[in-house]
């Protein structure tokens, strides 16, 4: 009853006290305000942030755990590293951990992966015009001797005589380059005589009386060359296809169709098709439309802008290079028809195209869409096509690989995310000849081999003397010869090649087999702790040599973002709270000096030391949680001005995949006012604390006797 | 005149020792911080600088890309004799300049293997990188034998090597074959920072080796000039005279070489040699973002914290004036001037300010020097961001005394506008004033 009576009268006064000191409680609740509300927007951001990346990668490739071999030198990092692609043990037999892990409660699925790079050959244009005359040929050799059919041929045949006069001049100029002593000069010259005599006259007269001959001559000898001339980089994972569609319901077919069960294919990035593979002034076009629509970028106002105008003007050879005469023709037309021009020559009427300002850049994107880019191959790789991809395998030395483009791959929410639409999704099987690593059964026969033909383990010191030394004995004469790479490189036969893209594997050849890492799903990923030090367990107790890491870990660089981005926000409130402790300590210090003689009254009437301690106190934690919660909500009204005005817009490729999305839409974490409050009332009790102590003290005597 | 002035200012701000010295603790803090923090970006440009004009670039780079068909490129200047001739003659500033072959590839050890940016260097020839890598085991000089290889520490534990061991470089050529060349380790060189875990540096006779290039070519000309800030006004001027002299010159573009190798120049139609005047600010681009972010953070922290410091202030100059209204109004009857009363209360937070920000400034030294004379080792994610591997701050005395400089302005400003209200007061009603 006391009590009650005592903190009625306390908190009495305590607010009359807050209301007659206004300026020193709307100073300490103004600092206190700013507190709370950045508190709350900060931890808010990281929240959201934390959640958008949560999203990205598990919906990815992170899935939720992972694991990997603990003997690998390398910590897994699905999205790359600073030192390129980490290098992990593999594990070798893949099927078993699938079997031990599957075993694990709350493990719904586990998907193998296998994640490097490798190098895409695209110079094929010369292949596609090669590929229109072969038609020709064979319908002309069939009995057509249409006059239609015979302008088709004449026409594609100047086409691929252009191509090959301008690989002509393109690879002479190689030669300053060349170490006129090494051994790549003399190919060179080779070289440069099957392109003199492809682009000479007589051999194009020729061409007419025997056109298989010179096709065989072009297919053999040209085309090759130009193959060489241009490749680009893809990032993959190589992976059970089927199982990896299950687990991540993200990724979506966005053109093509999936790779058949079982058969050996790779699906492109789409993000990574339309910036490394499609013609380079179509993508500029694409991207100062984003720019112009999306970001409201203006062509006459922006620097980067009207650099990309001048560069996608800078590069129609291609273009009109991609185009035998009759399309030429065709596209002429259908450019002067829709841009109104009376221009007779291509290249100036791609020019006037291509030449877009802010006037006339959405007439010039459709024209270019609806009409020119229907006549043109828009992406070095098609839909269908081959691709040969190579790789550096371990040993250092290129393996390499046919495997068909069934198709473009995103992943939804992350479209724009170079960090995930960069990722190919490639086969099991072609991974690991792409990897090549020794399987048991290549180390058998490589082991049969050796016994065959004798071979010893020589090492690299004592190389010299074994092999040249006195025992090592004259094995044979050497002769020089050539020695044709491509056929050392290709064992297999064209039927075999063949037979391995149309056959299709079991579940039981797919999984048993290397991969380097492995994506765990959880029923529950609530779960995902006690889950991870189950399958610790378990893979312990089969002896596999497993490291488990969760989501955030496996993603290497990119998920310590989150990490450092906590700590930063931290700090910086620690810090600002510090200071704000001491400032506030200071204004309520001065205001009880300045009460020194009002509480030494109280004290003489009676009030207890506790007492005026308690009514400080109050006083402060009181202007702590009302101007704290005034505060939160002034937070929290800034997150909802920030999610009106749309968000904060991702304005790169790395936010992108921090959002998760096109714009961060910050939501209000639960536990943000929560902790904003319990640090505001922390700091008000501190910072309250000593002056209430120095208010305690205060005897009646002193503050009677005290000036006025 | 003034000593009296600073004598009263001094007396009033002792007389009320507890609430000045938390204020002028926090305005300490403040600075210090400011100080800390400035000193931290100072010492990650510093680093930038130092191991970028080593491992990868001059104070400013004359480059170039050679283009056999229009989507290749190699990192190539041919005829460089002639280009550096052409430089000598149009940059009188110049102190020395080196060439570097430029060249990407896999090493392959016995037991493992890893991809490097490896540069290309005629040791004899480059005094300076013997001046700055130091070597842990092995000599530097011994890059001048043909087929030899200087690792840093980091490189040579992951591929498991020592100095006397055997490494394959296997690296893809523009034709799309991979070529190969076996090289020694000769020296292993202590870290320096994060670009020398994927930079090795090789004999640039063994590098043309490797890509099978004729003697003529190399891929960039490295310019030190004798005052590194300015590289900016230097590579434009060179870029003209390059250009008025007959050469194919890159527009200016802050990116590195690397970047542009992978996708503006091979994206582009031409073919043929091209030659690009690059800083090592260009070339260091890709790592600028996190010095802005450092700076960003450091801008939008002090201002929230200066804003709780006046706050203090003003609230403290508040109190202040109420107590000394009485006194206030003694002096202006006496005779004292409004604008020396305004004086009088402004000096006492000009002290105030001075005092606490150069005892912060002082303190923030002080602490600067001790985190690098610990030699705080930077745990591996976060040497990514900071770009040093040890904590080091580079304290500027300018930037110091600018930061100080700037606190106490702060702070003096903020006390104008009470100390106006001071000013303003009238002796009659002043004089009359309670408590």
């Amino acid at each position: 009853m006391r009590l009650r009576a005592d903190t009625a009268i306390m908190l009495r006064i305590a607010v009359r006290n807050l209301f007659a000191g206004r300026a020193k409680t709307l100073i300490i609740g103004g600092i206190i305000l700013i507190g709370a509300a950045l508190v709350v927007v900060g931890s808010s951001l990281v929240d959201s942030v934390d959640r958008g990346m949560r999203a990205s990668i598990q919906g990815s490739l992170g899935g939720h755990l992972q694991v990997y071999d603990e003997r690998s030198k390398d910590p897994l990092a699905l999205y790359g590293g600073m030192m390129g692609e980490s290098v992990l043990e593999p594990i070798e037999d893949f099927a078993k951990v699938k079997s031990v892990l599957e075993q694990v409660p709350n493990v719904k699925q586990v998907v193998p992966m296998g994640i490097d790079q490798a190098m895409v050959a695209t110079g094929n244009q010369l292949d596609v015009a090669l590929e229109k005359l072969r038609q020709d040929v064979r319908e002309r050799l069939g009995g057509d001797h249409s006059p239609e059919l015979g302008r088709r041929y004449e026409a594609h045949k100047a086409h691929l005589r252009r191509m090959i006069g301008i690989l002509r001049e393109d690879l002479a100029q190689a030669r300053v380059l060349a170490d006129p002593n090494g051994p790549d000069i003399k190919e060179m010259i080779r070289n440069a005589d099957a392109l003199k005599r492809a682009s000479e006259g007589a051999f194009w007269e020729d061409f007419d009386r025997a056109p298989l001959d010179g096709l065989e001559f072009l297919e053999n000898r040209v085309a090759p060359l130009a193959m060489e001339a241009g490749f680009t980089f893809v990032r993959y994972v190589g992976t059970d296809l089927e199982a990896f569609f299950r687990a991540f319901d993200r990724t979506q077919v966005v053109e093509g169709e999936r790779v058949p069960p079982g058969h050996r294919g790779i699906l492109l990035g789409k993000w990574y098709a339309e910036e490394w593979l499609k013609l380079k002034p179509a993508r500029l076009l694409d991207k100062i439309k984003t720019a112009r629509d999306a970001q409201g970028r203006r062509i006459a106002r922006d620097e980067e802008l009207s650099r990309w105008v001048r560069e996608a003007s800078g590069q129609l050879r291609e273009v009109s290079l991609q185009l035998d005469p009759i399309q030429a023709e065709e596209a002429a037309t259908r450019l002067r028809r829709a841009l109104g021009s009376e221009e007779r020559e291509l290249p100036k009427l791609l020019a006037a195209l291509f030449q877009v300002n802010d006037d006339n850049f959405d007439r010039n994107y459709r024209i270019f869409y609806d009409e020119l880019a229907p006549l043109l191959r828009l992406y070095m790789i098609r839909i269908g096509d081959t691709i040969t991809i190579k790789a550096p395998a371990k040993s250092g030395y290129m393996n390499s690989v046919n495997v068909k483009v069934y198709g473009f791959v995103q992943f939804r929410g992350l479209e724009q995310s170079g960090l995930a639409g960069v990722m190919s999704l490639m086969d099991l099987m072609t991974f690991r000849d792409l990897y090549g690593y020794v399987t048991r059964e290549k180390a058998a026969e490589i082991a049969r081999i050796q016994q065959r033909s004798g071979a010893r383990a020589v090492s690299r010191e004592n190389a010299e003397a074994e092999l040249f030394g006195e025992a090592s004995g004259l094995v044979g004469q050497g002769t020089a010869a050539a020695i044709d790479d491509s056929k050392l490189l290709v064992p297999r036969t064209e039927a075999e090649l063949q037979d391995q893209q149309d056959r299709s594997y079991s579940q039981e050849e797919i999984d048993s087999g290397v991969a380097l890492n492995a994506a765990l799903i959880l029923q529950d990923p609530g779960k995902l702790r006690d889950t991870a030090r189950d399958v610790e367990a378990a893979t312990r107790a089969a002896g596999l040599h497993l490291k488990v890491v969760d989501w955030q870990e496996a993603s290497g660089l990119v998920g310590r973002f989150v990490t450092l981005a906590r700590l930063i926000l931290w700090v910086a409130v620690l810090i600002i709270f510090l200071v704000a402790l001491v400032i506030i300590n200071n204004a309520m210090v001065m205001a009880t000096l300045q009460r020194v003689k009002e509480i030494g009254t109280m004290r003489a009437i009676g009030a207890q030391r506790r007492f005026v301690l308690a009514m400080l106190l109050v006083e402060t934690v009181a202007v702590g949680i009302v101007f704290g919660l005034v505060g939160a909500v002034v937070g929290v009204g800034g997150l909802w001005a920030i999610r009106a005005a749309g968000g904060i817009p991702a304005t790169n490729d790395q936010l992108y995949f921090f959002f998760s999305g096109p714009a961060l839409l910050p939501t209000l974490g639960s536990t943000s006012v929560a902790i904003a409050l319990a640090i505001v009332i922390v700091v008000s009790v501190l910072s309250g604390l000593y002056p209430a102590l120095l208010a305690m003290r205060v005897t009646p005597l002193e503050a009677m006797q005290a000036e006025e | 005149m003034l000593a009296t002035d600073l004598q009263i200012a001094s007396r009033n701000l002792l007389r009320h020792t507890r609430r000045n010295l938390f204020l002028g603790g926090a305005i300490a803090g403040v600075t210090l911080l400011l100080v800390m923090l400035n000193g931290l970006a100072a010492g990650m440009e510093r680093t930038m600088l130092e191991s970028a004009t080593t491992l990868m670039s001059g104070h400013v780079n004359v480059g170039g890309f050679f283009k056999i068909t229009t989507g290749t490129a190699a990192p190539l200047v041919t005829d460089y004799q002639k280009v550096a001739a052409a430089v000598e003659k149009a940059v009188p500033e110049l102190e020395s300049w080196s060439v570097r072959g430029r060249g990407w590839g896999k090493l392959v050890s016995e037991t493992s293997s890893m991809d490097m940016v490896l540069a290309g260097v005629d040791v004899e020839n480059e005094p300076r990188i013997k001046q700055i890598i130091r070597a842990r085991d092995g000599r530097v000089e011994d890059l001048a034998r043909p087929d030899s290889i200087l690792l840093f520490e980091d490189q040579a534990k992951r591929l498991d090597v020592k100095v006397g061991d055997a490494i394959t470089i296997s690296s893809p050529t523009a034709r799309g074959v991979n070529n190969t060349v076996d090289v020694r380790v000769v020296a292993i060189a202590r870290n320096m920072g994060l670009l020398s875990s994927f930079n090795a540096f090789i004999p640039g006779a063994t590098l043309r080796k490797l890509y099978q290039l004729s003697p003529t070519t190399t891929g960039a000309i490295h310019l030190y000039l004798k005052d590194p800030r300015a590289a900016g006004p230097i590579a434009a001027r060179l870029r003209d005279a390059l250009a008025a002299q007959g050469w194919r010159v890159m527009d200016a573009d802050p990116q590195p070489y690397w970047q542009k190798l992978m996708s503006t120049v091979p994206a582009s139609d031409w073919t043929g040699q091209k030659i690009d005047v690059s800083t090592w600010r260009d070339e260091m681009q890709f790592m600028s973002w996190i010095l802005s972010s450092v700076q960003g953070l450091t801008f939008i922290l002090l201002a929230v914290l200066l804003a709780i410091v006046v706050i203090g202030i003003l609230n403290t100059l508040a109190i202040a004036i109420r107590e000394r209204t009485r006194e206030i109004g003694t002096l202006r009857a006496i005779g004292m001037q409004r604008r020396k009363v305004l004086w009088l209360f402004t000096l006492e937070s000009l002290l105030l300010g001075v005092v606490g920000a150069g005892g912060g400034a002082l303190l923030g030294m002080g602490l600067a020097a001790a985190i690098n004379a610990a030699a705080i080792s930077v745990p591996g994610e976060v040497q990514l961001f900071l770009m040093q591997q040890q904590l080091t701050l580079f304290v500027e005395p300018r930037s110091v005394l600018l930061a100080a400089v700037g606190i106490a302005a702060v702070t003096t400003v903020a006390s104008f506008f009470p100390a106006l209200r001071a000013a303003r007061l009238k002796p009659v009603t002043a004089m009359h004033h309670l408590g």
